[in-house]
């Protein structure tokens, strides 16, 4: 880049030139660093939109679908388990139903917004509509038919508990797994926008880079063109041009590597955790039905208790043969869903989850009436503290993942306002530098 | 500025080498399958793979525009084959368990199934649940978890008389060594469609089956696919013609084909 001084007899032509093709490729590197900002700004920024605005609370929202719709089951269950002597109870789980049935819908329609280019995820959506339709149907037959039993607290009569296995068999066999699979494919969609986007990211940063470093070189061969060819020490207004580039290479670098961090935090920090923990507990509710399951229908007791060491093994795995060998062997060594958690959160966690197994353990050793009259007590209350835990979990990842989302949309505010501003006016100096010179030829 | 250009160029490689190694960036996959399983899959007369799986390892595949290669592995074979890079995928009738996820990765299942018993048909109307095997003697495949999980799982103190494979189960159980064979229904299914077989299914079903397909660990891309596919494969009723297909005179309870809970890909 560097130019060295001719002989000025005669080549006044070949000079002017020279500083307007040096002040022209200044003015385009300029140009091009905007360029490369704003488009690494733009791409981030869709980055960001996705995870924090469209896609990432629509995938939130999903996952709440399979949490209510187990919990709507246990609800029926809880109903059928307790007699006519717990009316208010019964009408209590029953208003619960229907508060869970309108977050369903909701949520519904949320998974449908996302899945606007997705026909096949389209269609799980419709299904479980058609399906939660079907559902209901067979389950208001298991009501009918337990209300006219009038039956006590403990195991209604085998027509209930044949009409409930209709009910129940829908949800667990069609519904709940097109639910969890509809969490898991939304999270595909975020995963792989969020792949994207990093790399065009990190490009735009190389190109950020590149593009500012040219800019630079440039401003400088001017300047020292000028400088041996008018013997000039300097010309302010392109000290200030180069300044100004600079600041503005700097910048932009740091604002974009900030926002790709954002993203990042979002991801991992937010909006991962919040995924598995949400599946974690939707997963835990539908353990706590199927100890519920466990006392209703003794014709399956078995293939409940199955269905619990199962989701056990799922949410905190440990090796073993059998329930009562799983609850014996788990230790905080655990692998699973929750195995990612470190530190204090995974010691909480596991004190609250252990007494909840503990309590499972000592149910299952029960007599009916006597275990009936314990879940309704005690196990569901280990249930709620360790239900809670996870909760707040939950909220505490969310807030960062939010806070995450935050902190990259100020820096694109910043983005957007100074920097084209800061460029704009270092092209303007450079032809102000450049406009007495080329006077002199004229 | 050469030297920038060279930055650039070693950078851009990096991007697209960041990407660990995926099914989804070959042509032609290498699917590992067994060809002594009847119904499921097995070598036809003509020499070439016939069955359940191989239907519909076709399908998927297909969905994911590749061609297939078969390797034939033997039941042992199912876990190494990933591990040592030989295979591609796995179609072997595997289930899902927490020992196995340590070294590979699963996508879907693509089918539930649930465990079963087959009884000679004098024994239909004493065994006909899981806990009447108190007490009766069952055949135990070695390798296999099923007899374990029928003892130490459900607790039900039957016998397990080892064998090396199904057929000797067979042979058994027609000369009264042992009472019952137990393990997936679609398994007993097959062996049922054997030649001078006259066995009963109990229809007792416990112990849910994920039957998924084995990949490498780490392909969060392939299995993601391969998850669509199978989506897909349900709701276009493609699942529901080839488990009728093939286990529509079996006794299988066939009443509702909806689509497995995946494992989830990361």
């Amino acid at each position: 880049m560097t130019v060295t001084a001719t002989p000025s007899t005669g080549r006044k032509e070949s000079v002017s030139g020279r500083v307007r093709t040096l002040a022209g490729l200044s003015l385009l590197a300029l140009a091009l660093l905007l360029a490369a900002i704003l488009g690494g700004a733009a791409s981030t920024g869709a980055g960001l939109r996705t995870i924090g605005h469209d896609a990432g609370p629509q995938v939130l929202a999903t996952t709440g679908l399979y949490r209510q719709m187990s919990e709507m089951d246990a609800l029926v269950a809880e109903t059928l388990l307790l007699g006519s002597e717990y009316g208010p109870q019964q009408q209590a789980d029953l208003t619960t139903y229907d508060q869970r049935r309108l977050e369903i819908s909701e949520s519904l329609l949320k998974a449908y917004r996302l899945a606007l280019d997705n026909p096949a995820e389209q269609r799980t959506v419709e299904s479980l509509i058609e399906g939660l339709g079907r559902y209901e149907r067979l389950a208001t037959q298991a009501r009918l038919l337990d209300v006219q039993s009038k039956h006590t607290a403990g195991q209604p009569p085998d027509n209930v508990v044949q009409a409930y296995q209709k009910a129940t068999d829908l949800m667990h066999r069609e519904l709940l797994p097109q639910a969890y699979n509809l969490t898991l494919e939304t999270g595909t969609i975020v995963r792989r926008a969020h792949v994207a986007e990093r790399s065009t990211t990190s490009l735009a940063r190389f190109a950020v880079i590149v593009t500012g470093l040219l800019a630079l070189a440039c401003l400088l061969g001017l300047q020292t063109y000028l400088t041996r060819r008018f013997r000039r020490v300097f010309a302010p207004a392109l000290v200030v041009a180069t300044v100004l580039t600079g600041a503005g290479l700097v910048t932009g670098t740091a604002l974009l590597n900030r926002q790709g961090q954002a993203l990042d935090e979002a991801k991992r920090g937010g909006f991962d955790a919040v995924l598995t923990l949400t599946r974690a507990r939707a997963i835990s509710k539908s353990m706590h039905g199927d100890q519920n399951r466990y006392l209703l229908d003794r014709f399956r007791r078995d293939t409940y208790e199955h269905a619990f060491l199962d989701k056990s093994q799922t949410i905190a795995a440990v090796e073993s043969t059998s329930l009562p060998d799983y609850q014996s062997k788990l230790r905080a060594d655990f692998q699973g869903l929750l195995g990612s958690l470190t530190g204090q959160d995974r010691e909480r966690l596991f004190a609250v989850y252990q007494k909840f197994q503990q309590a499972d353990a000592r149910m299952r050793t029960m007599t009916p009436e006597a275990a009936i009259k314990y879940w309704d007590g005690e196990l569901t209350q280990t249930y709620e503290s360790y239900d809670k835990v996870l909760e707040e979990l939950v909220r505490r990842h969310e807030s960062d993942f939010e806070r995450a989302i935050d902190s990259g949309d100020g820096a694109l505010e910043t983005l957007w306002r100074l920097i084209p501003a800061g460029l704009a006016a270092g092209a303007l100096l450079i032809l102000v530098g450049i406009w007495p010179r080329l006077r002199e030829y004229r | 500025m050469r030297k920038l250009l060279i930055c650039l160029t070693l950078l851009l490689t990096a991007c697209g080498a960041a990407r660990p190694e995926s099914l989804v960036d070959k042509d032609e996959l290498i699917v590992a399958i067994r060809s002594d399983v009847p119904l499921i899959s097995f070598k036809g007369k003509d020499g070439s793979y016939d069955g359940f799986n191989i239907d519909v390892a076709k399908y998927l595949i297909s969905r994911l525009g590749k061609k297939i290669h078969w390797l034939e592995i033997t039941a042992g074979d199912q876990l190494t084959v990933l591990t040592q890079g030989r295979a591609d995928l796995v179609f072997a009738h595997m289930s899902v368990t927490p020992e196995r996820k340590k070294v590979i990765d699963f996508a879907g299942p693509y089918h539930v199934d649930f465990q079963d018993i087959a009884v000679r048909p004098a024994d239909k109307d004493v065994i006909r649940d899981v806990r009447d095997l108190e007490g009766r003697k069952i055949c135990w495949v070695r390798g296999t978890n099923i007899a374990q999980r029928i003892i130490d799982e459900r607790r039900v103190k039957a016998i397990a008389v080892p064998a090396p494979d199904y057929n000797v189960c067979l042979d058994m159980i027609k000369d009264g060594r042992i009472d019952a064979i137990s393990t997936n229904s679609q398994i007993l299914a097959g062996l049922l469609t054997k030649p001078g077989v006259d066995l009963h299914l109990v229809g007792a079903t416990f112990n849910e089956q994920r039957t998924a397909i084995g990949i490498r660990k780490g392909d969060v891309d392939g299995c993601e696919e391969l998850n669509r596919a199978i989506t897909e494969m349900y709701q276009d009723g493609t699942a529901n013609m080839l488990l009728d297909k093939w286990f529509g005179k079996s006794g299988i309870d066939l009443s509702v084909v909806s689509v497995p809970q995946f494992e989830g890909c990361s």
